[in-house]
């Protein structure tokens, strides 16, 4: 059993008047260590999938099973403990709160873990910082900081609790070219070096190119 | 909160504006019942007064200060009382002069010489009335330092003499003027009480007021337990004429003689009094906490992102919830200091709209002596706890739907919403 297994999965959204279903029937099985990439075109599900994966959301129908736990089962206190320990994110907005640092940002996982004094989470964030190049931005607020040092703090933010699992929704999407392909050259290191399993979803075919597996989407429906 | 500084100031303003006003109606109530000097005693201070009357099968009902030979027949020697004093159950509106000098208006209270160990006012010159001055009805009179510097132009005048309604008095002491709030105690010149003066026929009638200082520990029920049963040894001697004395709870405490609303044949009714304030505490409070959660509400929705990445990356609800009461109670707490020490300065800069009313006193006494009350009397410990206990109740009733809404908000909805 992969690391990531989701069985006969829909997502319905429905309104007063309106009932979407975002996905469809999806089976898909991502093996521990593989750097995946989700693509299609824009509304067809992959963002949807990406929350159900990281459990910030839950399907309408089918299981969702991560590291051998059902978590269909578990309750919403759960659910957040078991993102804080085994899922990281990286979005295309980055969403790092402007009115904390660099550090207190990347630090943000483990204020939420029990058992982590305040000096741990402090070398854990130096540790991190140091190596994304960015321990002397610590002091600095997101607002003084560049595209690319922002993905980065937000690759340290995913990776500072060190999850097995990093979910990446388009993480050179606001990015230029140069700097997305730091941030891409990131991930693949964290998926190299560290064995962390990576699900992306990128609207970039040649970044996609690069990673172990490409799963197209349309309409809701898995098509390869 | 750094990230909104315009909302977050305006939200300490709304808070520090519901503190001062609920602040400055708390601290004029609490003004007339501080224990301070001279009534420092205030705590153990009970005073016995009135006298109610009233016949079986007519329509006989009367009710007055209670004469002297009463007030002793009630009050003393009671279990568990250190000191009595009886004074004049009224303080007299009197003309005093030096002689040639300016006339000018005062407040007399007549007393005894126990009044002095019972209150403890500051004597800047002389000293206060002795028993045998007591005894004798002597001619003496003790002047508050703003009425010594009027009449002399100076405040050591113990020795001299000054002409009270006619009547010459020998000045034995001059003491630091009194606060009008201080009712019990206030005057601007003390003479000796004149414990025989018959005013009416009827003998319970007549200008007498006890004031009995309670041993530590002793409770006012325990005193009102003894008056009692004392009513009853007198009325079991007036049922022999038809007549009953009305008992209405005495002696009464500071809090009741100076929000009570009683008179001399109604019981004090503090509980009244109390409900309405809380009332009013409820209104002054609850306004501005509903303001302040709508104003919590838009804060919150500007931050929706946030709490969705918070909860992405392992905040569980009640982290949000706590999150959000801890910040509004920053908020609160910052608004509150303001808005106390706002109130602290109003009420004692403009005191005349808050205590101008205060008791029977008569104006033209007030303008020898200063009527603001002092910022010791306003900025007291039970002051500060009271204003941060408003500022929880504050707290918790503007922060409680927000947090709740707060912690509803799905992570994927909240983090879609900025995509």
């Amino acid at each position: 059993m992969g690391i990531i297994t989701l069985n006969g999965v829909d997502k319905v959204y429905r309104t007063k008047d309106i009932e979407t279903l975002a996905l469809e029937n999806v089976n898909l099985e991502i093996e521990k260590g593989e750097f995946v990439s989700i693509m299609g075109p824009s509304g067809c599900g992959k963002s949807t999938l990406l929350n159900i994966i990281g459990l910030l959301d839950v399907p309408t129908k089918g299981t969702v099973t991560i590291m051998d736990d059902a978590t269909g089962e578990m309750n919403d206190s759960q659910l957040s403990e078991f993102r804080n320990k085994n899922i990281g994110f990286v979005f295309q907005s980055f969403h790092l709160i402007p009115s904390l640092n660099v550090s207190d940002n990347v630090a943000l996982p483990l204020a939420y873990r029990s058992g982590v004094s305040a000096k741990e989470r402090h070398e854990k964030v130096e540790e991190v910082l140091t190596r994304l190049g960015l321990s002397h931005r610590m002091r600095h607020f997101p607002g003084q900081l560049s595209g690319g040092q922002c993905q980065r703090v937000a690759i340290a933010r995913a990776i500072v609790g060190d999850p097995q699992i990093v979910l990446a929704d388009e993480p050179t999407g606001n990015l230029d070219s140069k700097m997305g392909q730091e941030v891409m050259e990131i991930l693949h290191q964290l998926n190299k070096e560290d064995g962390r399993t990576i699900v992306m979803v990128t609207h970039n075919e040649s970044q996609a190119r690069m990673t172990d597996r490409i799963i197209r989407f349309f309409d809701g429906r898995q098509v390869e | 909160m750094r990230h909104q500084k315009m909302m977050t100031w305006v939200a300490i303003s709304g808070t520090a504006l519901s503190i001062f006003l609920v602040m400055a109606f708390f601290m004029t109530e609490e003004a007339k019942t501080v224990a301070m000097s001279p009534e420092s005693n205030r705590p153990r201070i009970y005073i016995g007064e009135n006298f109610h009357m009233r016949e079986a099968g007519k329509y006989n009902d009367s009710s007055s200060p209670v004469s002297y030979e009463f007030a002793q027949k009630f009050y003393s020697d009671l279990d568990g009382v250190e000191r009595i004093s009886f004074i004049n159950a009224w303080q007299d509106n009197c003309d005093v002069n030096v002689k040639g000098g300016e006339m000018v208006s005062a407040l007399n209270a007549p007393v005894d010489d126990e009044f002095w160990n019972i209150y403890d006012f500051t004597f800047i010159d002389g000293r206060p009335f002795e028993n045998a001055e007591y005894k004798s009805t002597a001619k003496k009179a003790i002047l508050t330092q703003g009425l010594a510097r009027k009449l002399f132009g100076e405040d050591k005048v113990a020795g001299r003499e000054v002409v009270i309604d006619c009547m010459p008095y020998d000045v034995v002491g001059v003491v630091e003027d009194v606060n009008p709030l201080f009712q019990t105690a206030y005057a601007n010149i003390y003479t000796i009480y004149d414990n025989g003066k018959k005013l009416q026929n009827d003998p319970g009638f007549g200008n007498a007021r006890a004031i009995l200082l309670a041993k530590e520990g002793v409770t006012q029920t325990d005193l009102q337990r003894q008056v009692e049963s004392r009513y009853a040894i007198v009325n079991s001697e007036f049922s022999k004429e038809g007549k009953e004395v009305v008992y209405h709870g005495q002696p009464y405490s500071t809090a009741e003689v100076m929000n009570g609303g009683y008179g001399s044949n109604n019981s004090p009714d503090l509980e009244t009094s109390n409900r309405i304030n809380y009332v009013i505490y409820a209104i002054l409070i609850l306004l501005p906490a509903i303001n302040l959660s709508s104003m919590t509400r838009s804060r919150l929705r500007h931050r929706v992102t946030e709490i969705g990445v918070r909860r992405a990356f392992g905040a569980k609800k009640r982290s949000i919830i706590m999150q959000m009461f801890g910040e509004n109670l920053i908020i609160t707490l910052l608004g509150g200091a303001i808005g106390l020490i706002f109130s602290v300065l109003f009420v004692w800069l403009a005191s005349s709209l808050f205590f101008a009313m205060t008791g029977d006193l008569d104006p033209s006494s007030l303008d020898v002596v200063n009527a603001q009350p002092t910022l010791a009397m306003l900025f007291t410990w039970k002051n500060f706890f009271v204003a941060l206990g408003f500022c929880f109740i504050l707290n918790i009733i503007s922060a409680t739907v927000p947090a709740w809404k707060a912690s509803r908000v799905e992570p994927a909805v909240a983090i879609a919403k900025s995509r």
